[in-house]
C-alpha cells in the first residue's frame, strides 16, 4: 500500500520553480531517507505532503486518497525543525506531547484517561517521560527534540514525517535518536525523515530520496554513490572516517 | 470590612467585574501568546465608535459596541490574510473606529456625557441587563473558550504543526477573535474603553512570565486579574478614587512584584 505518493507535482515561488514534475512513492513500512542541498525542495515536499502549502500542478495522494480528500490527519504524525516555538511559552513538556494526540481527538471532545496513558507512552518512548512537568523552554535543544517526536507518536500515526529532526542536537542524542526511529520502523511504522545527516540517513534508511527539484528513489545499500551524486552533483567528495 | 457587600451595587461591582476579570484574562493567556497584546486596545477604540452609533440611533449601546467589534475583529483576520500586518491592520481600525465615534458624537449634537461610562468605566453603576448580558455572553464565551482549549493552545504554541495535523487553523483564529471582541465589549462597562487592553494584556503577560504550564499561565491570570479587580473595589470604597483607575492601578503594582518575583521560566 502506498502511504505517500507524488504525481508530477510542480511547486513554484515568487517565479521560482522549486519542485519541477516531482515523482515517487513511498510504502507501507518503508523508513526513507529524503536528501539534497540547501534549497532542493526537501522541506517544500514535506509541507506538500501535509497540505500546508498546495502545488501548481500534479497529484499528491496520502493513504491512497488525493491530499485535498485526506482528512484522517491523526494516521500521520510531524517532527518539525527544531525551535519552530517561542521559547518562553508557558507550556510543560506533558501539554507539548498532549496537543499531538488533537489530531485524534475531535474538536469537543475530553480528554480521557486513555488519552493520557497514550500520551505518558509515548513521553516513555521518547526517553522524557521523567521530565513531564518541566516547562518546555528549560529544556536542552536535544531534550526539546525528544517532546516533538514524543508529540509525534501520541497521535500513534502509522506515518511519521520528520524534517531535519536533529539539527543542533549532541551525537548521543543524535544516536539515541535513530535508534528509536529504527525501532519504530521495525514495529512497522512508515517513516519519511529529511536529513542533511547522510552517514546516518544511509544507515538506517531503506530508501533515499534525493531531492533536487526532481525526487529520484535509490535503494540505501546499494545506491548510496549513486544517491549522492544525484543529490549533490558529481563532483562531490566523500571524507571516510569514524568517531570513537 | 464586610460591610461594603450590603449595598446591591457593590455586589453587582463586584460579580460583573470578575466575570469580567475572567473573560479578559483568560482570552489575554491567548492573545498575548500571539502578541496581540494591543488587539484589545484596538477593538475597544473600535467600540467606541459602535457605543456612539448606537447612542444616536437610540439603541443598546453594548449591542452597536458588539456588533462594531465582531466586524472589526473578523476584518483584521482578513486583512492579515491579504498579508497586511496585523499590528498595521488594528491601528488602520483603531483610529477608524475612534474618528467615527468623535464624528458621531458631534453630528449629533452632544452625548459626550452619555459616553463617560464606556471611556473610563462605570463598574459602581452595574446595570442588572449589564450584569445579564456579562453573565449570559460571558459564560458562553467561557465556554466556547474551554471547548476548543487543546487546538487552540497547539495553534498558538506551533501553527504550522497545527495544521500539519489537521487542525483548522483558519477558523480558530477567527473564532478566537470574535471572541475577544465579545470580552472586550463586556469588560467595557467595567473599566472603560480606555483601560481595556490593561486588564486584558497585564494579568496575561504576568502569569506567562510566572508559569511553567499553560493551565497554570491561565489560573495565575485569573487570580491576578480577579484580585485586581477586588483591590480595585475595595480602594474605592474605602478611599473614594476611581474603581477602574484603581483596578488597573492593582494590576500595575501586580507586574512590578512580578518583576522582582524572581526569574522567568524556572524549571
Amino acid at each position: 500500500m502506498k502511504v505517500l505518493e507524488f504525481e508530477d507535482v510542480s511547486y513554484s515561488l515568487g517565479g521560482h520553480k522549486i519542485l519541477e514534475r516531482a515523482s515517487f512513492s513511498i510504502r507501507k513500512g518503508d523508513f526513507v531517507g529524503m536528501i539534497g542541498p540547501n534549497g532542493a525542495g526537501k522541506t517544500t515536499i514535506v509541507r506538500l505532503a501535509l497540505g500546508i502549502i498546495k502545488q501548481d500542478s500534479g497529484r499528491i495522494a496520502l493513504f491512497g486518497k488525493s491530499a485535498s480528500e485526506f482528512a484522517e490527519w491523526g494516521k500521520i504524525g510531524y517532527v518539525p525543525q527544531k525551535a519552530g516555538f517561542d521559547q518562553d511559552f508557558p507550556a510543560s513538556v506533558f501539554e507539548v506531547a498532549s496537543m499531538g494526540r488533537s489530531a485524534k481527538m475531535g474538536l469537543l471532545q475530553r480528554f480521557s484517561e486513555k488519552d493520557r496513558k497514550v500520551v505518558e507512552e509515548a513521553l516513555g518512548m521518547a526517553g522524557v517521560l521523567h521530565l513531564s512537568k518541566r516547562k518546555i523552554g528549560s529544556l536542552s535543544p536535544g531534550q526539546q527534540q525528544r517532546v516533538l517526536i514524543a508529540r509525534a507518536l501520541a497521535c500513534e500515526p502509522e506515518f511519521l514525517v520528520l524534517d531535519e529532526p536533529t539539527v543542533g542536537v549532541d551525537a548521543k542524542a543524535q544516536h539515541e535518536f535513530y535508534s528509536l526511529l529504527e525501532a519504530l520502523n521495525c514495529e512497522g511504522m512508515t517513516i519519511l525523515l529529511v536529513s542533511h545527516d547522510v552517514g546516518a540517513v544511509s544507515r538506517k534508511a531503506n530508501k533515499i530520496a534525493c531531492v533536487n527539484a526532481s525526487v529520484k528513489m535509490h535503494d540505501a545499500k546499494e545506491g548510496i554513490e549513486e544517491a549522492l551524486a544525484c543529490a549533490y552533483g558529481e563532483d562531490f567528495r566523500r571524507i571516510p572516517h569514524h568517531h570513537d | 470590612m464586610l460591610d461594603i457587600f450590603q449595598y446591591a451595587f457593590m455586589q453587582k461591582a463586584f460579580a460583573g467585574g470578575i466575570l469580567a476579570a475572567l473573560l479578559c484574562s483568560t482570552i489575554g493567556v491567548f492573545l498575548v501568546l500571539r502578541r496581540m497584546a494591543l488587539f484589545g486596545d484596538g477593538l475597544a477604540h473600535i467600540s467606541f465608535g459602535g457605543v456612539a452609533a448606537g447612542l444616536l440611533l437610540k439603541i443598546y449601546p453594548l449591542a452597536s459596541a458588539l456588533a462594531f467589534s465582531v466586524i472589526a475583529a473578523i476584518s483584521i483576520q482578513k486583512l492579515k490574510q491579504m498579508k497586511i500586518r496585523g499590528d498595521s491592520a488594528i491601528a488602520v481600525l483603531f483610529s477608524f473606529g475612534l474618528a467615527l465615534g468623535v464624528v458621531l458624537a458631534s453630528a449629533s449634537g452632544g452625548f459626550g456625557a452619555d459616553l463617560m461610562p464606556y471611556l473610563f468605566g462605570s463598574i459602581l453603576a452595574i446595570s442588572d441587563a449589564d450584569l445579564l448580558a456579562i453573565i449570559l455572553i460571558g459564560g458562553t464565551t467561557l465556554a466556547a473558550l474551554a471547548s476548543f482549549y487543546r487546538q487552540l493552545l497547539y495553534a498558538s504554541f506551533d501553527e504550522e504543526s497545527a495544521r500539519a495535523s489537521g487542525i483548522p487553523v483558519e477558523r480558530l483564529n477567527a473564532l478566537l477573535l470574535v471572541l475577544a471582541a465579545i470580552t472586550v465589549v463586556l469588560s467595557m462597562k467595567v473599566v472603560g474603553i480606555l483601560l481595556v487592553s490593561s486588564f486584558i494584556a497585564i494579568p496575561a503577560t504576568i502569569a506567562i512570565r510566572l508559569s511553567k504550564s499553560f493551565t497554570q499561565a491561565l489560573a495565575a491570570s485569573a487570580i491576578v486579574a480577579s484580585a485586581s479587580v477586588a483591590a480595585g473595589l475595595l480602594a474605592a470604597y474605602y478611599f473614594g478614587v476611581s474603581a477602574g483607575g484603581a483596578i488597573v492601578m492593582a494590576l500595575a503594582l501586580a507586574f512590578a512584584a512580578s518583576l522582582l518575583a524572581g526569574k522567568e521560566g524556572n524549571p
